[in-house]
Formats: structure tokens, sequence, C-alpha cells
């Protein structure tokens, strides 16, 4: 399904729930997912959050922030010696495991939601900023860039709301960040002359997406009963759109 | 809330500071709280402790420290509630590990026993006090998770961590994390900027960096290596990043 070989960069899940969660006595929200006990479990006062991390099966960080009125769920890499951007995976090896876990914990938990959003940040190697610019362009219709023209800093963002095929009177935002980055690995030597030695020099085809359903006025609690296959829509649409690109 | 009787006061060494602190293993971080340390005053406030969120407890930001060694039935209420511990300004769940039943033993990273604990109003409130407890309270965690895992902690990296950040307590406390080879790995984030440090032991890290570039916040610069447990700190400058540790 999903083509382009994308890797994750970094993926995230978020809920927000109808009541006002407390962060003191959110203790167990980490090992409600995970099934087992976070490696940090932060209050930060000031801040009124509720931070839990750990170690999350294959080695990849699982970070859970309740910070009211939003709960984010984030899987990340952990950094390994190397100048490449870190990567969970593959899109087929990291999201449906993440989604699954999070699925369960959306059908099991008794919070209910005004909205929810899945946000996959993927990438995929390229040889050069030009290169990737012309992979986007093939992936992307509404930009048009002319041929052999000296182009940078190329960014573009896109929303393409669309009507949730799970539950009527619903909109789904699918917004949609594209862009090349360049990770620029050095070698450092600090002393009495510290210099930093440029080693290497990766170009990466960015695709960061946001898929959510829309806000409404007045907030509407969204049905337990539905809660799940929302989210599955919500990852369906990320699916099509990194296998197909902007217009899926 | 259970009141319990004060048996004795213990109060923390005024002058005992972060600057006199140069533990050598997880032992000595956690050797004052062992043993001789009873109740002071009683469960009510304002020289007490609680069972439950610190946000109900008038007298939690009047400079009040509690520092839970381990913790008893009796003096901690309810059993099915996890005792919690808290300072100045935020409070540390107190890491336990499940028991069996109701009357085993408690345990505290590696050690069992009953209830020892001050409390006092004229606890020092220096900031690094706190974020050495928090410390030593993190790593205590992960020794229970390696011993639960039958990881063998490396002594050296242990030592590393203990002496690098027991000499940063000023510093934004990272993630810590316990490798599956036995070394701890410590990590600041803030977005895709990264700071992680492994301490391979025998006062060398290994270091990788992520920052992101001026002027082109897509791009990311990055570094990767190894450095002296004495040097790490003027690379962090030197690349930019040392603002992650930065509270």
């Amino acid at each position: 399904m999903v083509k382009h070989d994308w890797q994750v960069h970094q993926v995230r899940a978020t809920a927000f729930p109808t009541e006002r969660m407390d962060p003191t006595e959110a203790s167990t929200l980490w090992e409600q997912l995970s099934g087992s006990a976070p490696d940090t479990d932060q209050f930060v006062r000031s801040q009124g959050l509720r931070r839990q991390v750990g170690l999350y099966d294959d080695g990849a960080i699982l970070e859970v922030r309740l910070q009211p009125p939003r709960i984010d769920w984030q899987l990340t890499p952990q950094l390994q010696p190397g100048g490449s951007l870190p990567s969970l995976g593959t899109y087929e090896s990291v999201i449906p495991l993440f989604a699954s876990k999070v699925r369960k914990w959306l059908d099991g938990t008794p919070l209910t939601f005004l909205r929810l959003a899945f946000a996959p940040h993927l990438f995929t190697p390229v040889a050069s900023r030009q290169e990737g610019y012309q992979h986007i362009a093939d992936l992307v219709p509404s930009l048009r860039l002319q041929s052999n023209a000296e182009v940078s800093d190329l960014l573009f963002q896109i929303n393409h709301p669309r009507p949730s095929k799970a539950v009527a009177d619903l909109r789904l935002n699918a917004v949609q960040k594209w862009a090349v980055a360049a990770v620029q690995g050095f070698e450092l030597a600090v002393g009495e002359s510290s210099v930093a030695h440029p080693v290497s020099m990766d170009h990466f085809c960015q695709l960061e997406m946001d898929i959510n359903t829309a806000p409404t006025s007045p907030p509407r609690t969204l049905d337990s009963d539905n809660v799940p296959s929302i989210f599955d829509e919500l990852v369906s649409v990320a699916d099509k759109i990194a296998a197909r690109g902007e217009r899926a | 809330m259970r009141r319990s009787a004060a048996t004795a006061e213990r109060h923390y060494p005024p002058a005992w500071t972060a600057a006199d602190w140069n533990p050598a293993s997880l032992e000595d971080v956690l050797a004052p709280a062992h043993g001789a340390i009873t109740l002071a005053g009683t469960t009510e406030p304002p020289y007490g402790f609680l069972v439950g969120p610190v946000d109900h407890y008038p007298h939690a930001n009047e400079g009040l420290i509690a520092l839970i060694d381990a913790p008893s039935a009796e003096a901690f209420g309810p059993l099915d509630r996890e005792p919690r511990m808290f300072a100045s300004q935020n409070f540390i769940r107190c890491p336990l590990a499940k028991r069996n039943s109701a009357t085993a033993p408690f345990r505290f990273g590696l050690h069992e026993g009953t209830l020892g604990f001050t409390a006092s109003t004229s606890a020092p409130t220096d900031p690094s006090y706190v974020e050495q407890w928090k410390l030593a309270f993190r790593l205590a965690e992960l020794q229970a998770d390696a011993e639960d895992e039958g990881i063998a902690i490396s002594e050296g990296s242990q030592r590393d961590l203990l002496r690098f950040l027991g000499t940063h307590l000023d510093w934004r406390r990272p993630s810590l994390f316990l490798l599956d080879s036995g070394n701890f790995r410590a990590l600041w984030r803030d977005g895709r900027e990264q700071i992680a440090l492994e301490f391979l032991g025998n006062q060398i890290i290994q270091y990788v960096m992520f920052r992101e570039c001026i002027g082109a916040p897509d791009d990311l610069a990055s570094a990767h290596g190894q450095d002296s447990l004495q040097g790490i700190e003027r690379l962090l400058s030197y690349f930019g990043v040392e603002r992650l540790t930065k509270r």
C-alpha cells in the first residue's frame, strides 16, 4: 500500500478529553498503553504537565504528555551514533503497530473525547535537495515547479478537509507539510582551538501530516462507540497520503 | 489520614549541598535515607506528608520536604495508594515495587524495609538537594527494573552517570534509560533538537546531538562521537545545544 520508502521519524496521536483531567491523578497513562511502568514520570507543576517516558518494545521512546486539555502520545527513535535522521523504521513496520496500540487504548478507556488527531512525520532519503524537490513535485500536484529552475527553501503546506466516512456530520482535516531537509554531520574537536569539521551531508524529503477531527462550535463529544473507527479513519487517510501523495 | 507516632527527629545537615556530594555509587546516594530515619512530627499539616495529590495539601509550598525511604502501611494509610514524596514545588512518586501480599516488606530499589521518613519545616530547600533525591529515586527505579529484567548494570556507567549528573544538579533533569547493555543513557530533548549521552564507563561518554540550523529550521546539524566526562559540557556548549539542559 505505502510506496516511496517512507521512514518514520516520529508519530503522534492526540486526544482531547471532554472532561479536564487532573495531571496529578494520571499516574497510569503510560502503563495503559504499554502494559508496563514508564522509565520517567514527571509532573511539571508550573506547566500543569504530566509527562511519562519509557523505552517501548523495540527500543523506541514512547512519551505521553498530559497537559489539559490534551493528551499526546508520541513515539520517537533513540538517537544512535551516525549523522543520519533518526528513524523508527519503515512506515509499514511502525505505523500499524503504534496505531493499533492507540486504538486499543481509545477503545478501552472510560474517557470521552472532543477531538482526535493522528500525526506521522515521515522522511525518505534523496541524493540532493533538487532531487528532493522533484520527488515532492511528483507527489504534490498542487505544486508546480519549473523544470531546471534553481529553487531553494521549498515548504509546502496544505489542508484537504473532507467529510468523515465513519461518522455523519463529522469533518476531518488532512494537513500536509512537504519539505526537503538536510542533516549536516559534524566531527567535533573541542579544546584550545575548537573546530567543527563537516563530515557528511544527507538530504531527505519530509512529509509531516496532521490528520484530525475538525473542531466544532459548540464543542461536541464524539460518540464513544465511534471513537475507535474514527481513529481508524484518521490512520487510513494518512496511509493513503503516504502512498499516493497530496490528493489522496 | 492516619496518624503515626513521632519516634525521633532527624534533620538533614544544613551544609550538605550539591558541592559536597560526590557519590561513587547509588548506595552512597541513598545512604542518608536508610536505617535511622524515622518520623518527625505527625502526618497532619504542616509537619507531615500526605497520600494524595500535593495540590490538596495546603502546606506543600511552604518549604516542606518529605523524603520517603520505604513505606509502611501504618504510616501511609490505604495500602492500595501509592505513597508520594513531595518538595517545595514538585512531588515525586515514590518508586515502589509491587508487593505480593499486604504483609510483604516494601521494596525500594534493591532495599526492603518498613517505613522511615523525615519531614521537617526546617529541611533544606536547596533545589539541587531536591534534584539529588529525584535522581536517586530514578536510579533506584532503574535498578529495580534491571533486577526484574535480568540486566546487569554496568557499575562504571552508573558511577559516571552519578558523577556527571551530580555535578550538574542545576540542569534540567534528563530522561534516563537503562540500555540492554547495562549502560545508562541520558536524553534531553526539545522538539527535534536532542542530546543523548550514553555513559560507557571509564569516564567516557558517547554522545549524539541534533540541533536545528539557524535560518533553516527544517535542516539539522548532527554530531556524534565520544568524549570524557570533563569534556562533554564544553562540547555541548560549542555545538550550541547546551540550552537543552537549562531549566
